[in-house]
């Protein structure tokens, strides 16, 4: 419970924060400054992985600077898993706030995704990356939940918001027809993210005998089967299943 | 055309990399156009530091350079604060360009058969006036690099030198409508060298040191 607090606490205030940041920098406070894509905190450059990856195939070499920026992010997944995906992505957030009205939970939740394919995510992101690469456009951040989520935040506040807010709608409309489609397949940040994900980052882990009633899979917005399939690279330890779980032998926890 | 040429075409010369327009410019100290759009992440990040809202994210009508900044000069001039050189995170701007002189993303072009000062100094010349003719010099007198890269000649009309950053600033404050003072981006690739042909911008005759004499 004090797990999903401070995820709760943290959620709300990066969702608040992506639109605090452009009004303080207007304000020309430029201690945080920046998108999801690439943000610095005081002197701390901070980026996206896949911008690391789609500049080093543009441009054709290796920038130490654009490496050391995501240092972080991939130390982050390294040890936490993705947690990414669900303490500070917007979108996960936003879901979590309209999944509160009771009709939109059941119309999304009616139907859930039966068997993750870690492979066609990877075949898709490194499709999606090779065209990157053909087109030389580093395009990906477009089509990522959170980074057009927070350039659009900017945008609002600099009240020139562009098209590309329809993706987040289409986003969401597709929650509609499988449960977090585009986090599941799509995402490129998501995807890289899992990439640094091991066996030794933090996931609850399930360890045998319970009463199977099936709850921690109903509550996993991923569609993953806590009691079979973790560790999972769709699993961003938001901790609902174990949360869920009310067998008191507790056989399902967070890994040491 | 050959059929195979237009093939040659769309596969040598990469087809997303051309997004010349007048008026429509790059932050101050962008890379060449080419080397722009491989390295532009549309992160946003110019758009949010720059405190004069100049720049302005390319929207699904521009293609293939949707997301990257513009400025569009007749909205609103770059102000050149150089805030945005050094956010950029991959190089797209270019973070030693911290002085104005250093960017150079266009030149300013006047349109001499509907500027003002030009009809002025025409009707003085002739006698004879249309009744549009002003002594505005907004050109000049919002320059920020004023009787360098603008200068008055004969103190009549303006003229635009060699030194002109193309900050579209003039363009932004001028009366007329359509602009008599157009920026022309340098750095945009596509059809730049027939548009300066069509267009003779420079006054070959000019030095620094006649300014200052004619200004003085």
């Amino acid at each position: 419970m004090r797990f999903s607090l401070i995820r709760k606490i943290v959620q709300s205030s990066v969702l608040a924060g992506i639109f605090i940041v452009p009004i303080l920098n207007m304000l020309e406070i430029y201690f945080i400054r920046g998108s999801f894509i690439s943000f610095d905190i005081g002197s701390a450059a901070i980026a996206d992985p896949v911008m690391m990856f789609q500049t080093v195939l543009t441009r054709g070499e290796f920038a130490a600077s654009l490496f050391a920026a995501i240092v972080i992010p991939a130390l982050m997944a390294i040890f936490f898993g993705r947690v990414w995906c669900s303490f500070f992505c917007p979108y996960t957030t936003i879901m979590e706030i309209l999944e509160r009205i009771p009709f939109i939970k059941k119309a999304i939740w009616r139907k859930k995704p039966v068997k993750n394919s870690r492979y066609k995510r990877a075949v898709i992101f490194l499709s999606l990356l090779f065209m990157v690469g053909i087109a030389g456009l580093p395009l990906l951040n477009l089509i990522s939940p959170p980074s057009a989520l927070s350039v659009q935040a900017i945008l609002i506040i600099k009240k020139t918001p562009t098209v590309e807010i329809l993706f987040i709608v289409l986003a969401i409309g597709l929650e509609f027809y499988s449960l977090r489609f585009i986090c599941r397949y799509i995402c490129p940040t998501g995807t890289c993210l899992s990439f640094f994900v091991n066996s030794r980052s933090l996931s609850p882990i399930y360890m045998g005998e319970c009463l199977k009633c099936g709850k921690c899979a109903k509550v996993c917005p991923m569609g993953v089967e806590p009691t079979a399939e973790l560790p999972s690279s769709f699993c961003h330890n938001c901790g609902q299943c174990i949360d869920a779980c009310s067998d008191k032998r507790k056989p399902l926890r967070w890994k040491r | 055309m050959r059929f195979i040429d237009k093939v040659r075409i769309i596969l040598n010369e990469n087809p997303f990399y051309s997004n010349f327009k007048i008026n429509r410019l790059r932050p101050p100290g962008a890379v060449e156009e080419r080397e722009f759009m491989r390295l532009c992440i549309r992160c946003a990040r110019c758009i949010e530091v720059c405190p004069y809202r100049s720049l302005h994210r390319a929207g699904a009508a521009d293609g293939a350079a949707v997301g990257t900044p513009y400025i569009y000069a007749e909205e609103r001039g770059c102000y050149m604060c150089m805030l945005c050189t050094q956010v950029c995170p991959t190089g797209a701007l270019d973070k030693n360009a911290t002085a104005m002189q250093q960017m150079s993303v266009g030149r300013a072009k006047i349109d001499e058969t509907t500027c003002y000062d030009y009809l002025y100094a025409k009707a003085l010349a002739e006698g004879v006036g249309g009744g549009t003719e002003l002594y505005c010099n907004t050109c000049y007198n919002s320059c920020p690099l004023q009787a360098k890269a603008i200068y008055l000649k004969n103190m009549e009309v303006p003229v635009i030198t060699e030194e002109c950053t193309g900050c579209g600033v003039c363009t932004e404050r001028c009366p007329t409508e359509p602009r008599s003072i157009n920026i022309i981006p340098t750095q945009m690739g596509g059809n730049f060298e027939r548009e300066t042909k069509e267009l003779p911008i420079f006054d070959a005759d000019f030095n620094t040191d006649n300014t200052v004499k004619e200004w003085q």
